[in-house]
């Protein structure tokens, strides 16, 4: 049942991620709009967002035990 | 690859090397490259002692072909370059055909990354005997052939773009560095994390059974177009990001490929680096010789042309009958499309369609186009992740 809920949550973080990166990726300049200019302009907000989505990566990639033991090497598209 | 502690530590080493160099030196510049490559090769991609020596020796050759065969690449480039080539292609169709088979110690020469040397090497001697390239030098050539960061997935950058980057370098600021970290992560994040958690629902979990059912066939087919794409595009965006770190530029491999309404935009966004090489140096050239020669009709040439230019892809891919199998499927698919298009052309000219359709009607054909070609697309990959002994079962 633990494998099952850890399964689950790991699912739903890297399903997060995706969306998240995909709707960045789509509506980044729009999504931009949002952010108070009074404090950074749009350029500076999009340099503080990366650095903000790289820690949230680097998390991501150190907590989920999905990712710290999937052997990628076994699977990659040039290996043939 | 990029996973292992040694590729970072390589890497990281090369940065200050590299940028220490002077910019003007382009020369140490790729000698540096080269030499990092290879060792990277060797620790950090696994290849062994005799297979670093033949990759090793294929810059030396390349070197030696263009030398013995620039008298005869004056009055015919298509023969000096089929000459220069021949060894490397006769090795790597001997390694794919022994690892086919099974059975043989030839297999060895079945090793990662060939297939990308294989058409370095084609595209730099034919770039060569055409005058597209200049005199290379050596160092330059071997830090191309070796470059590890897009060794084992491409992209496949030319050689006169390798030499371009390598001599005018990019100046990394504080923008470009975030820039490429980001991205170096969201390809790390691609491969480590997205690709495992969607593997399990993929076409990965019948290679060993083969399928329970139609249905499930077809559900992982689609899971499978993520998962390759989130592999395969992961790999570049880190090849990408590092190379940029070191002001490299490289080509852009991917343009959302599954956004592509018909087949023939599919390849002109997906391994966009490799659909090029076969568009300029197979696909065209056939077809020239072919309209040249033969006297034939000129949609029969196209459609030799595309048969001939996707067994070769999907040789490429795999030496297994599903392979070509999986490259004749999307011949067909652009033949097809092909046929369809001219017909509609021909509407068009006539007056017989109308072109007025709403907004919302042309969103609507759009998105129907979209998902056609995303499901052609995905329904391809089951002849190009299972074995026919797996389907036939």
């Amino acid at each position: 049942m633990q494998f099952v809920t850890s399964d689950l949550i790991q699912l739903l973080i890297g399903i997060v991620i995706f969306v998240t990166a995909l709707g960045a990726a789509i509506f980044a300049g729009r999504a931009l709009g949002i952010f108070p200019r009074e404090w950074l302009n749009l350029h500076e907000w999009a340099f503080v967002l990366k650095i903000l989505g790289i820690i949230i990566f680097a998390l991501a990639l150190h907590l989920t035990s999905i990712a710290t033991h999937f052997p990628a090497d076994e699977f990659i598209y040039g290996r043939f | 690859m990029f996973q292992s502690t040694e590729f970072w530590a390589i890497f990281l080493a090369l940065i200050g090397v590299f940028w220490l160099l002077p910019a003007a030196n382009a020369r140490w510049r790729a000698a540096a490259l080269a030499a990092a490559s290879l060792v990277a090769l060797y620790f950090v991609v696994g290849l062994q002692l005799p297979l670093i020596i033949i990759v090793a020796a294929t810059p030396i050759w390349l070197h030696v072909a263009i030398r013995l065969t620039h008298t005869l690449g004056q009055r015919w480039p298509t023969i000096a370059w089929a000459v220069g080539l021949l060894p490397i292609l006769v090795a790597w169709v001997v390694g794919k055909e022994a690892a086919a088979l099974e059975a043989s110690p030839l297999s060895v020469l079945f090793f990662i990354g060939f297939s990308f040397v294989m058409i370095k090497c084609w595209t730099f001697l034919r770039d060569y005997h055409d005058g597209r390239i200049g005199e290379p030098e050596l160092l330059m050539t071997a830090g191309y052939i070796f470059y590890f960061p897009t060794y084992i997935s491409g992209p496949m950058h030319y050689f006169g773009e390798f030499d371009d980057a390598v001599r005018k370098p990019e100046k990394l600021n504080r923008q470009t560095l975030v820039d490429s970290v980001f991205r170096a992560m969201l390809g790390l994040v691609k491969i480590q994390l997205l690709v495992p958690l969607v593997m399990p629902f993929s076409l990965v979990v019948f290679q060993e059974t083969g399928p329970t059912n139609p249905g499930a066939l077809i559900g992982a087919a689609f899971a499978y177009s993520l998962v390759i794409w989130l592999d395969f595009s992961g790999y570049c965006d880190l090849a990408i990001a590092l190379s940029r770190i070191l002001g490299l530029r490289v080509p852009e491999n991917f343009n959302n490929p599954y956004f592509a309404s018909n087949i023939r935009e599919f390849w002109q966004r997906w391994h966009i680096t490799f659909s090029r090489v076969l568009t300029s140096y197979m696909f065209i050239p056939l077809v020239r010789t072919l309209q040249a020669r033969s006297g034939l009709h000129p949609r029969i040439i196209a459609f030799i042309a595309y048969v001939a230019t996707f067994a070769f892809c999907g040789y490429w891919h795999g030496p297994t009958l599903n392979f070509l199998l999986w490259g004749l499927y999307h011949a067909a698919g652009l033949i097809v499309y092909d046929i369809y298009r001219s017909r509609r052309r021909s509407s068009h000219a006539a007056g017989m369609e109308t072109s007025g359709a709403s907004v919302y009607g042309r969103w609507v054909r759009q998105g129907m186009a979209v998902a056609l070609t995303f499901s052609f697309v995905s329904m391809g990959w089951i002849l190009f992740a299972l074995p026919l002994s797996v389907l036939v079962r």
